[in-house]
């Protein structure tokens, strides 16, 4: 009986309540650790995005798309400079992770891409300066459209072999832009 | 003691060359080929399992006696899980960069085989400080297997080496080495260098041809002996 | 409905769980050797996974999360995926005798099976609901036994070819794995939206 059963039994409760208790122990030193750095690198991407404000307040407004997961308004000395916006969206390798910045005036200041999983040498092309600074030049109002050959504002150059992550990106900046809009009725 | 001195020796270059966890015994493929993208994260993967292989050698070598052979497997399961998880906890507190590259494959290293396999192998029959030199040895040759594939694969895929430009004007660089295929690709041609250079050539034929099953079939055997 | 579609066919064939996410490469490297084993072991995955998902899935929603131990989820999943095997295997021998002698053999290799845990994470970290999560672990078992099914037929050629010493074994089976995987690359611009 204390052989086949409860030995065995109990050295596993053990093990088991051993693992657990340190690993218990090991979460409780690197929670902080985690959290305050994420925390200092989401406040970093929100002044490089929005690089007028100096000081950034969470809001939060109803009807956004479900791909904004956080929204800030941008204070220049005590006055509006504009929006920063936190998308998530789907790109090839799953979750992709935005920082959109947008100004008082409706227009896209800058776009930091953060947490992804695309691939090297062609999904991760779309963190690259080439392509978001595409985004540049869009307002709020404007419809996003990928196209072969960039003429207007709204439009963006595709990658070719990196169809998927650039509609993520696009989609992201659309569902900022969007929410924007909504934020200020449209002007 | 010249005995001791070259069994130490032996078991920490073992795993280097001639028992090569990756190159000749074909465990860890999963990690190998899926995160060698870049020579960085090849280290950075060879480095993470070798602390977890490290760890996990030393608790199981020390309560190998008191552990009975019938919850074995669960026990040695639940002590690598255990050092997984710190490892990954530990890489996302202070080197978020490698965390966030190596993702899901860092929660995967409890099932890298090479660990359990060393588990099964060598840590449940030795002494801690030669289980620790197995470890180390284990580890040092995953970590090397890694970065030799990391290295090919970057430098060709992406025309880097741990990030600094290479072949700026020399060629452009082939993207499917960083793709899928080009791991399968660069993962055989390496073997094969390894079969043509080693002189061991009829031997490791044999076990290159049995070892696909080696990683599963070692556990089919110790799921055979609990029963037993 | 259109979203479950979507999530199937991407994780049979955009995001292969062997050819392109790399999880599960021992048994197919193993186990390919001959089409009706590739089968065999595939039916044992699939009913495995698509359990799996729905009891990690649970797991970490109802023990997990509520109660702040997400930490513990590695520890968790890799153990309830051992029983879970141990279980399957257990209630097979008993209820359907037919079906565990087609695929007995094969589920003691499972709990290693990195596809099996690689899923329970992907699900996890993608926040699927349940419905979600059981297909999509269905699906990716389904293109693993596919990738190994296909890739037997390709080994089955290989046997009887002439080939260099130094490739024999292993790095003849990975470079035809890398040329079954480029055939998948065309299947990334699939849902270009």
């Amino acid at each position: 009986m204390w052989n086949s059963i409860l030995k065995p039994t109990l050295v596993l409760a053990l093990v088991c309540a051993v693992v657990a208790g340190s690993l218990a122990f090991v979460n409780d030193i690197t929670q902080d650790i985690i959290s305050q750095r994420t925390m200092e690198e989401q406040v970093q991407f929100r002044k490089e995005v929005l690089r007028e404000a100096d000081s950034f307040v969470e809001i939060e407004i109803e009807g956004a798309s479900d791909k904004v997961v956080g929204i800030y308004e941008g204070y220049s000395k005590d006055i509006l400079a504009g929006y920063v916006l936190d998308v998530v969206t789907n790109g090839y390798g799953g979750a992709m992770s935005l920082t959109v910045g947008v100004d008082i005036e409706g227009k896209v200041t800058s776009i930091i891409i953060g947490d992804n999983n695309e691939t090297p040498g062609l999904g991760l092309k779309v963190t690259e300066p080439e392509f978001l600074g595409q985004f540049n030049e869009a307002t709020v109002h404007d419809t996003l459209t990928i196209v072969s050959n960039k003429k207007a504002a709204n439009e963006i150059q595709g990658i070719s072999g990196a169809t998927k992550s650039a509609n993520a990106v696009v989609d992201g900046v659309q569902a900022a832009l969007d929410t924007v809009n909504m934020l200020t009725g449209g002007n | 003691m010249t005995d001791k001195k070259r069994n130490v020796f032996k078991v920490l270059t073992n795993g280097f060359m001639k028992e090569n966890p990756v190159l000749k015994l074909v465990l860890g493929t999963c990690p190998s080929l899926a995160v060698t993208t870049m020579a960085k994260n090849g280290i950075g993967m060879g480095i993470a399992a070798t602390f977890v292989l490290l760890g996990s050698n030393i608790v199981i070598s020390l309560i190998r006696k008191i552990v009975p052979d019938k919850v074995r497997i669960p026990v040695f399961i639940t002590v690598i899980a255990g050092f997984t998880t710190i490892v990954e906890m530990l890489l996302h507190a202070y080197l978020p960069d490698i965390y966030k590259e190596l993702g899901i494959y860092i929660p995967l290293i409890v099932v890298n085989c090479i660990i359990l396999a060393r588990a099964e192998m060598f840590a449940c029959k030795n002494t801690v400080g030669m289980s620790i030199l197995d470890a180390l040895g284990m580890g040092g040759g995953f970590t090397i297997a890694l970065l030799i594939m990391g290295s090919i694969r970057e430098i060709l895929g992406a025309g880097t080496w741990f990030g600094i430009t290479l072949t700026k004007n020399l060629f452009d660089p082939a993207v499917i080495m960083v793709l899928p295929a080009g791991g399968f690709l660069v993962y055989g041609f390496v073997v094969a260098a390894v079969q043509k250079f080693s002189t061991l050539n009829i031997r490791n034929k044999e076990i290159a041809a049995g070892c696909g099953m080696s990683c599963a079939g070692c556990v089919a055997n110790d799921n055979g002996g609990d029963k037993a | 409905m259109k979203e479950l579609i979507l999530i199937a066919i991407s994780a049979i064939f955009v995001e292969n769980f062997v050819l392109s996410k790399f999880l599960g490469i021992c048994p197919f490297l193993g186990v390919s050797k001959k089409t009706s084993t590739a089968l065999g072991m595939g039916g044992a995955v699939v009913f495995v996974i698509t359990l799996s998902s729905a009891v990690t899935w649970a797991a970490n929603k109802y023990l997990l999360e509520s109660y702040g131990l997400t930490y513990l989820q590695t520890i968790v999943f890799i153990l309830v995926i051992a029983a879970l095997v141990q279980f399957v295997e257990t209630v097979l021998k008993k209820v359907l005798p037919t079906l565990y002698s087609a695929l007995g053999i094969y589920l003691p290799l499972i709990t290693t099976n990195c596809a099996v845990l690689g899923s329970a994470l992907l699900i996890q970290e993608r926040q699927y609901t349940l419905l979600n999560a059981v297909v999509f672990g269905f699906a990716s078992a389904v293109g693993f036994t596919l990738a190994m099914v296909l890739f037997s037929g390709v080994r089955e050629r290989i046997e009887t070819s002439e080939i260099p010493i130094a490739f024999q074994g292993l790095p003849i089976t990975l470079i035809a794995a890398a040329l079954v995987s480029v055939a998948f690359v065309g299947f990334q611009g699939l849902f270009g939206l």
